[in-house]
């Protein structure tokens, strides 16, 4: 093939390539110009020639390019490669059919997605087998799909319902491929569906640009379209779209299907986040596939059959499952869409930071994404050690509340007449000023602080530096519920690998802990194992957990009573089971770990060790109160009682969330002076006397521990709405008022500063 | 108000036990609850089905819509279903069916204003042999050729006798 290739006079392979769906081709013959336009890009590395646009001056520029391209073949082919992956060039080179197309982002996660799944199996001593993908030889481990084993060689081959989380169904045909196999004694090669071929045996050789090949996934691509609309000027996945993509490549410019295509209505809910459009779908069944296997509750299905296949839920029930937005982003056309994105933007307008979910302790990986100022969309990023690459629906949709127009944009000053805007520069005053009154007046341990396990870890730092530097007291606190620290013993993505699996106490895990229930539920899918859920720990998990010794995993609620942990924690000492007490919220390991607790400093140092104090002495410069502090609960009643004199409340709402919540509210109207941050006016913000607007975990830098222990930046997504701030730079205002004027100019000073003092 | 009652579980779990799963005792279980809820696999019938086999009711619903052998609409007490396919077709059938419709007074597909009759085409039914084919409920009626058998049949439907068309077990086989 190679060597026919180079043979410029092999007019027979040429003209196949460059024309090769000959009926379908509007124009018919090509004009004399555009063959050679045609024959110079198969030279010089353009697989493409039959959908570049029409039009003179396109033809021109074309023209222009291709001759530019031919006269150096090589320096065109890895210039078109773009991002390609680099075998894929030498590949290319190898047979001479061209350089790769570029490559969709998702197309590049999928195969990086597989190439790590190869490294976990060849890791795992699975038996490997050589592949050659267009001359480019690869190996892989047995049971490769052949399609997986072409991204490997970084050959281009197009698909839609293949994905390498889900099994594979063959259910759109994109992905044929001429595969050369041993069957029944004998070598032979086939146009077969590429995702459904399991690499079994040594020596496959697999071709991927023959002319058969192009002209049969023309033909599938056509098919697809027959009932296509083609909206894609209104619709939403626009831009990214992988039928769109792939339309762009292959198939024929115009469709031969002329008949009226099937129709339906355009935009109909599924939930109160997705929309379903039944026109788009080329029924690739990757949602009902996601359904079934990877969120375990199979509510999307195929309904009726032939050409009337729909995807829909049990006669039109709600979508409820928590795991509902990862089908928009798995749909390879715009059939699933999203609701509150629905017109919001198109993906090039788009503004991306790469952040963590703000919305439970199991820090997923997500991307958020803006649009003029405005949060439009959360979109899951990979990451295989925590949310693979879902997202659950609060984490993806719950996250609006950053444009809400309820925020608080200016400082608030309660006076006679309810609250009234006051600058900056007024509120950090007063604070500050109230402050050292109260400290001269009734003593350090008069004011107390709140800090929040949503606020990242420099912010929470920074409230504990400066009441225990620069004020003197122990007395802060960040816990509204019991939060047992018990540190996990195993990571999240270890919990699949566990026989038997137990939790305790959770309401519904998948809504408490969703990236640990898609473990758990990956963990009985795929690897059979079994899930025993109850409030307490009864006598059918102690027995499963005596049974499975090692391989057992309990998992804990963070709030179950304090009896039912100790036996969780016997229990599991006993069986030598693994325990994992699960914390509820974004930062609840980062704030302990940042120094929130009346008994400890950062990095879990004991504020009873007079080397631990002067350690973190020497980074503060400033003496340390050695008296422990109270927890919440214990300087609440102070603040009721009237000894506590000043509260700083950080991004908490005590007055609804703290465990005694009428306590808190009890302390909150005591207490002389109140300042609250927060983003809206909550109901702890009522009480207080200053209330400062602070920015959403999208408006601010910064670091987020989650439930593992991991810690992972949060980014800047957007500016802060109207004068907001972040909580970081508050707290850095006022400590430069409070006295010791400290320098820092971003969350990362403050990060960094937190870092030194970790003991050596 | 029809429901899965004792009998019907019982006859389920005796086919689930059949099989290495319940979800492949799904087709065999939903003919059951079909008779139960008295010929027609209404959505409830599919959700109880679905419920006792531990299934997603999502999936109960695509398969019951992927067989059109299954009722989802109501139908009368008898089902008659006439194969139109290429030996039945040779044979007659339509001629026969159009004939069923003017006696009836309905087009294929409906069901008698008094609920006793339904009419459907049927797809191939395994009796090419035997043309024209003619299934009620459970009872294949074959080598139907003139309308005067068919009028014979209609007569003996009409007269009703129940254990004519029992919907379950096959194998019920008539000529006229």
């Amino acid at each position: 093939m190679a060597e026919k290739i180079k043979n410029d006079d092999n007019g027979e392979i040429r003209s196949a390539q460059t024309n090769p769906v000959e009926p379908a081709n509007a124009s018919g013959a090509a004009s004399p110009a555009q063959m050679t336009i045609a024959e110079n890009d198969a030279r010089a590395g353009n697989t493409n020639p039959t959908n570049t646009p029409g039009g003179a001056a396109t033809l021109e520029a074309a023209a222009k390019e291709a001759g530019k391209d031919a006269a150096n073949p090589a320096a065109s082919s890895t210039q078109a490669g773009g991002g390609a992956v680099n075998v894929g060039d030498k590949g290319a080179a190898a047979t001479g059919t061209g350089a790769p197309r570029d490559k969709a982002p998702l197309e590049v996660q999928d195969a990086k997605t597989v190439a790590s799944q190869h490294e976990q199996a060849a890791a795992a001593g699975a038996e490997m087998f050589n592949v050659t993908v267009d001359g480019v030889a690869v190996q892989v481990p047995k049971g490769t799909l052949a399609i997986e084993a072409c991204f490997r060689a970084g050959a281009d081959v197009p698909y839609f319902c293949y994905h390498p989380r889900l099994t594979s169904v063959g259910a759109c045909r994109m992905c044929i491929v001429s595969i050369e196999l041993e069957q029944f004694g004998a070598r032979r090669a086939a146009n077969l569906a590429s995702c459904t071929i399991p690499i079994a045996q040594d020596n496959v050789v697999i071709q991927t640009q023959t002319p058969d090949v192009k002209k049969a996934q023309n033909g599938i691509l056509e098919f697809l379209l027959a009932n296509h609309p083609l909206d894609c000027p209104v619709c939403d996945r626009g831009g990214e779209c992988p039928l769109q993509n792939m339309t762009i490549t292959y198939g024929a410019s115009t469709s031969r299907f002329i008949e009226e295509k099937r129709h339906y209505i355009k935009a109909m809910p599924l939930s109160d986040y997705i929309v379903l459009d039944r026109e788009r779908c080329i029924q690739c069944m990757r949602c009902t596939r996601f359904s079934e296997e990877i969120a375990g509750d199979g509510q999307l299905t195929l309904i009726n059959r032939g050409a009337n296949t729909e995807i829909g839920t049990f006669y039109g029930q709600d979508f409820s499952s928590n795991f509902s937005g990862n089908v928009i982003k798995i749909c390879p056309v715009g059939a699933l869409t999203s609701r509150s994105y629905r017109f919001a933007g198109r993906p090039w307008e788009i503004k991306s930071a790469d952040s963590i979910c703000a919305a439970c302790g199991n820090g997923c990986n997500i991307a958020v994404q803006t649009r003029l100022g405005e949060l439009v969309r959360v979109n899951a990023r990979t990451n295989e050690d925590i949310n693979e690459e879902w997202t659950c629906d609060r984490g993806k949709f719950g996250q609006y509340y950053v444009n809400d127009a309820e925020r608080l944009t200016t400082p608030l000053l309660k006076t006679d007449d309810g609250f009234e805007q006051i600058t900056w520069d007024e509120a950090l005053k007063l604070i500050a000023d109230q402050m050292l009154a109260t400290k001269a007046e009734h003593g350090a341990d008069a004011l107390a602080a709140i800090g929040s396990s949503t606020a990242t870890l420099e912010e929470n730092y920074l409230l504990g530096r400066m009441m225990r530097g620069q004020i003197g007291t122990n007395n802060v606190d960040y816990r509204m519920q019991p939060t047992p620290l018990i540190p996990m013993q195993t990571s999240i993505a270890d919990i699949e690998n566990f026989a038997v699996i137990a939790s305790v106490g959770f309401a519904a895990l998948d809504f408490d802990q969703p990236i640990v229930f898609l473990r758990v539920q990956k963990a009985v899918s795929k690897n059979k194992a079994t899930w025993l859920k109850a409030q307490t720990v009864d006598a059918d998990i102690e027995t499963a957990l005596r049974n499975a010794g090692e391989k057992a995993v309990l998992l804990v609620a963070h709030n179950v009573a304090q009896a039912q942990l100790d036996t969780a924690i016997a229990l599991c000492e006993a069986t030598g089971a693994k325990l994992n007490v699960l914390l509820p919220d974004a930062n609840s390991w980062g704030a302990a770990r940042a120094g929130m607790l009346p008994d400890q400093l950062p990095h879990g140092l004991p504020v009873g060790d007079a080397a631990a104090r002067s350690h973190v002495e020497r980074f503060w410069n400033a003496t340390l109160p050695t008296r422990t502090g109270r927890t919440a609960n214990g300087f609440l009643m102070e603040a009721a009682s009237g000894t506590v004199q000043f509260l700083y409340i950080m991004g908490s709402n005590p007055a609804a969330k703290f465990m005694d919540s009428a306590l808190a509210v009890r302390a909150l109207d005591a207490v002389h002076f109140v300042v609250v941050s927060d983003m809206f006016l909550t109901d702890t913000a009522k009480h207080a006397n200053i209330v400062l607007p602070a920015c959403s975990f999208a408006e601010k830098d910064g670091t987020f521990v989650n439930i593992e222990g991991r810690e992972q930046k949060i980014r800047e997504a957007l500016r802060p709405k109207g004068d907001s701030r972040p909580d970081w730079r508050i707290l850095a205002d006022l400590m430069a008022r409070l006295g010791t004027p400290v320098p820092y100019f971003s969350a990362r000073d403050v990060y960094r500063e937190y870092a030194r003092i970790l003991p050596k | 108000m029809p429901t899965l009652n004792d009998s019907a579980r019982a006859q389920i779990d005796d086919i689930v036990s059949r099989y290495p799963n319940k979800k492949a005792a799904l087709l065999p279980a939903l003919w059951v609850a079909q008779e139960a809820y008295n010929g027609q696999l209404t959505r409830e019938a599919q959700a109880e089905v679905a419920d006792y086999l531990d299934l997603p009711r999502a999936e109960v619903e695509g398969v019951a819509t992927y067989y059109t052998m299954y009722n989802k609409e109501a139908v009368g007490k008898h089902h008659i279903e006439v194969c139109h396919n290429v030996s039945c077709m040779i044979f007659g059938a339509d001629a026969l069916i159009h004939h069923i419709e003017h006696e009836l007074d309905i087009v294929a597909g409906e069901t008698t204003a008094d609920g006793v009759f339904t009419l459907n085409r049927a797809e191939c039914l395994g009796a090419c042999c035997n043309a024209v084919a003619i299934q009620v409920g459970g009872t294949y009626f074959e080598n139907v050729r003139t309308k005067e058998q068919v009028d014979k049949i209609l007569t003996e439907l009409r007269m009703a006798p129940a254990d004519i068309t029992p919907q379950a077990g096959l194998g019920n086989l008539r000529t006229v």
